[in-house]
């Protein structure tokens, strides 16, 4: 899901408790805990497990000597080794940054079923990744052919471009390699111990509720991410790998996150009312009436969702992959 | 149709904002703070209500048009800083008539919703504010919170080692939250200790404002040496009913948020319904922007008039609340019906300004254009609030220049209105401006 609405969750998890609601009318910040356990996971990831990863195979190219094929060669040789060794390898690759607003894009396809690598320059673009026009130059494209047996992913091309480039863990797994998008995200920052560990800090720092207030807001957090094709590494330490989700939603379909962003507001306007001395909400043409119009579009949305699915069938792996490259947008986006 | 002696007044005030949101970094409250202190005087020849509804004409006229300022001008204040750089981006890629018509569309758009709003907002904005009223302080360190938590990293590709990385990528977000720490400063001296003369305190944030949001995008625009290519009129729009619709939907739930509670503006109502509502396209975001900042001047004067449940938001309907108070559901709906008429009417104004701005922009070089915005920026402080403001807006300038400098959110800036207000809602800004030894 979006930022805003595992903040919203947070804090619509808060309100529950009567004490944080009567503390925070008489000038405590206790529910802005809900907030910040709401959105911590997706914080340590991308502002800190990101940039701590070390990466084994690096494709760092330069703008004006891209080597299309050098990459794509260097690439596929790394899936090869992991087939051979069945080590683990971290695949990384930076952006090419030209000015203080322009960069040089370019892009990677993982194409599973010809067993390939293609690699591709793209335009320079802004940072709002508008093309430069004319800048699209003519380039040879990479390919390179991979001879370990794969796992079926993500089968688009990923684009690099502005900011922060991808990462990718090569990993040998039921006879074959997997070429998991994005692995140092959804992992220990997604866990039930984390929940348990922002509540103890909480808990400690400013009393019970707030711990209780702080600990569910991260469990919300991770529960609303099961909810999508990616669960999470819920166990770790325990466990070492991300789960499958529910496959209800991807993070960053509009509806389901109106849906949870408008009922999380109603929630918190609710329980506000409801724990103040005289409450003034009905909640029968409060929830009746009022919130009526939000399951009326989820409702639409599968609909469609369903329809959609019918039509086109695509691999698990892929609608997993496809929605780490949706969520990594998004942060690029915000 | 004792109202109907009203519309003349709104109209007269619609015609003076638009010209007058031409200048850049010229508020209409500047203008509406002087015009109030002047009927103070004259009662005998203005009465309340005619006052009001020139007020009401006033806003509406400059909610419609600041857009043209901000966009071929590159001039913002607190409630447009969001549509510059799209706006920009549009002007650059020679259509910004395009991006002023489709933030005028959001606004027609929110004159629609107020319209259907109307004979329910009484019932639905007076209960919520009974609701809210207590918990205002943390819903808007929550806003802040949000607002500091979901700036991501924009860079830490580069780096031998991990905290090399961490460091690339921390830089930038590291002067966003210095922005806001220092914006904050600022705004809690601004509120206890402000060089801004006494007579003028109504302006006291002009030459914050001016400081932190349009002197550095002129600053950037004129050693960027921007040249704006030749910008092209188009007869129709490139964005269906759906986009708009989604548009205006988002930026209504923006503005109506930002005009209800205080503090928050029409950039920062509209940001957040746009995360919301996952919007996406340029196109619905200009839109949007363009609903939100209008319902947010307008909706919050709209509110003062409410029959059962009148509630003060936002600078116009705070001065106005001073000497005159609404009274019935006649004055309400004939304000109703009055910002509906003089939105349309503003649209129409808008059509001709941003013709008049884009045979500017392309006949004069753009760096001229930005010098003589900086001129009129400072001359406009000087002139409002003295040396006491000059020294404001050069203190607020540089704050306003690392967000620029280091690729940081400029909204980050509205520490200056975010920090006191939230700390003055929780009883400590006392506190805080005693540790600051400003008490």
């Amino acid at each position: 899901m979006k930022g805003i609405s595992h903040f919203i969750t947070g804090v619509a998890v808060g309100t529950f408790f009567p004490d944080a609601v009567q503390a925070a009318a008489n000038g405590s910040f206790i529910l802005v805990l809900g907030g910040i356990g709401g959105l911590l996971p997706d914080t340590l990831d991308f502002k800190y497990a990101r940039f701590v990863e070390e990466p084994d195979i690096l494709v760092d190219p330069h703008p004006e000597q891209f080597e299309a094929q050098k990459i794509a060669d260097a690439i596929a040789a790394g899936i090869d080794r992991v087939g051979a060794t069945h080590k683990k390898q971290i695949l990384k690759c930076n952006t090419m940054r030209l000015g203080p607003d322009w960069w040089q894009q370019y892009s990677i396809k993982f194409d599973t079923q010809n067993g390939e690598v293609i690699v591709q320059l793209g335009p320079i673009v802004n940072t709002s990744q508008i093309p430069l026009p004319e800048s699209l130059r003519d380039s040879p494209e990479g390919r390179a052919k991979i001879h370990a047996p794969l796992l079926p992913t993500y089968g688009e091309f990923t684009t690099i471009d502005i900011f922060s480039g991808p990462s990718f863990a090569l990993e040998w797994r039921n006879g074959r390699v997997e070429i998991d998008f994005i692995p140092w995200h959804r992992q220990y920052s997604h866990s039930l111990f984390m929940a348990l560990l922002f509540g103890t800090i909480c808990g400690l720092l400013f009393g019970f509720t707030a711990g209780l207030v702080g600990g569910l807001a991260v469990m919300a957090h991770v529960l609303e991410d099961q909810l999508g094709y990616l669960g999470s590494n819920l166990l770790w330490p325990l466990t070492k790998v991300r789960s499958t989700g529910l496959k209800l939603i991807h993070a960053t379909d509009a509806i389901p996150n109106f849906f949870t962003v408008g009922t999380c507001c109603m929630l918190i306007l609710y329980n506000l009312d409801r724990f103040s001395p005289q409450p003034l909400i009905d909640p029968l043409v409060y929830w009746g009436i009022f919130w009526l119009p939000f399951p009326i579009l989820l409702v639409y949305f599968f609909i469609q969702k369903f329809r959609a699915d019918l039509l086109k069938r695509i691999p698990l792996l892929a609608q997993q992959e496809a929605d780490l490259v949706a969520e990594t947008q998004e942060v690029v986006d915000a | 149709m004792e109202y109907l002696s009203l519309v003349p007044y709104a109209i007269a005030g619609t015609l003076l904002a638009s010209t007058l949101a031409l200048v850049p970094a010229l508020h209409v409250y500047n203008i509406a703070g002087i015009f109030i202190l002047f009927a103070l005087n004259v009662q005998q020849f203005i009465g309340g209500n005619e006052l009001a509804m020139l007020l009401l004409g006033m806003i509406v006229g400059y909610a419609m048009l600041n857009t043209v300022s901000a966009i071929f001008l590159g001039a913002p204040d607190d409630s447009t800083v969001f549509i510059v750089l799209p706006g920009q981006k549009y002007l650059l890629m020679s259509r910004g008539y395009e991006a002023a018509v489709l933030t005028g569309i959001g606004g027609l758009g929110g004159i629609l919703v107020l319209v259907v709003l109307s004979p329910v907002a009484s019932t639905i904005f007076g209960a919520m504010r009974a609701i809210v009223l207590p918990h205002l302080h943390w819903i808007l360190a929550v806003i802040i919170t949000y607002m500091l938590m979901a700036e991501w990293p924009k860079g830490g590709d580069h780096g031998a080692t991990g905290l090399a990385r961490l460091w690339d990528a921390w830089k930038g977000l590291g002067a966003g939250i210095l922005t806001f720490i220092l914006s904050g400063i600022l705004g809690i001296v601004l509120m206890y200790k402000s060089p801004v003369p006494v007579d003028m305190s109504f302006q006291n944030l002009l030459p914050a404002f001016v400081g932190l949001f349009a002197v550095p995008w002129v600053l950037d625009n004129i050693l960027s040496g921007t040249e704006i290519p030749k910008q092209h009129i188009p007869t129709t729009v490139d964005a269906p009913p759906g986009m708009i619709a989604r548009g205006v939907f988002s930026g209504a739930l923006g503005g109506l948020f930002a005009a209800f509670f205080p503090v928050v503006t029409g950039g920062i109502g509209g940001y957040l319904a746009g995360h919301a509502t996952a919007q996406r396209d340029d196109r619905v975001f200009i839109i949007s922007q363009g609903a939100s900042k209008f319902l947010y001047y307008v909706g919050a004067f709209w509110l003062f008039f409410l029959p059962a449940a009148r509630i003060t938001k936002g600078g116009m309907s705070g001065m106005l609340a001073t000497i005159y108070t609404p009274e019935g559901p006649g004055l309400y709906y004939t304000a109703v019906a009055l910002i509906a008429l003089c939105g349309v009417l503003s649209f129409f104004l808008l059509l001709g300004y941003a013709r008049a701005a884009v045979w500017l922009v392309e006949k004069i070089n753009y760096r001229y254009i930005s010098i003589a915005t900086l001129f009129l920026l400072i001359a406009l402080v000087f002139f409002f609030t003295g040396v006491g403001g000059l020294a404001v807006m050069l203190v607020a300038t540089p704050i306003g220049w690392l967000p620029v400098l280091w690729g940081s959110r400029r909204m980050n800036c509205l520490g200056v209105l975010l920090v006191p207000i939230t700390l003055n809602l929780a009883g400590l800004g006392a506190t805080v401006a005693g540790w600051l030894g400003l008490i």
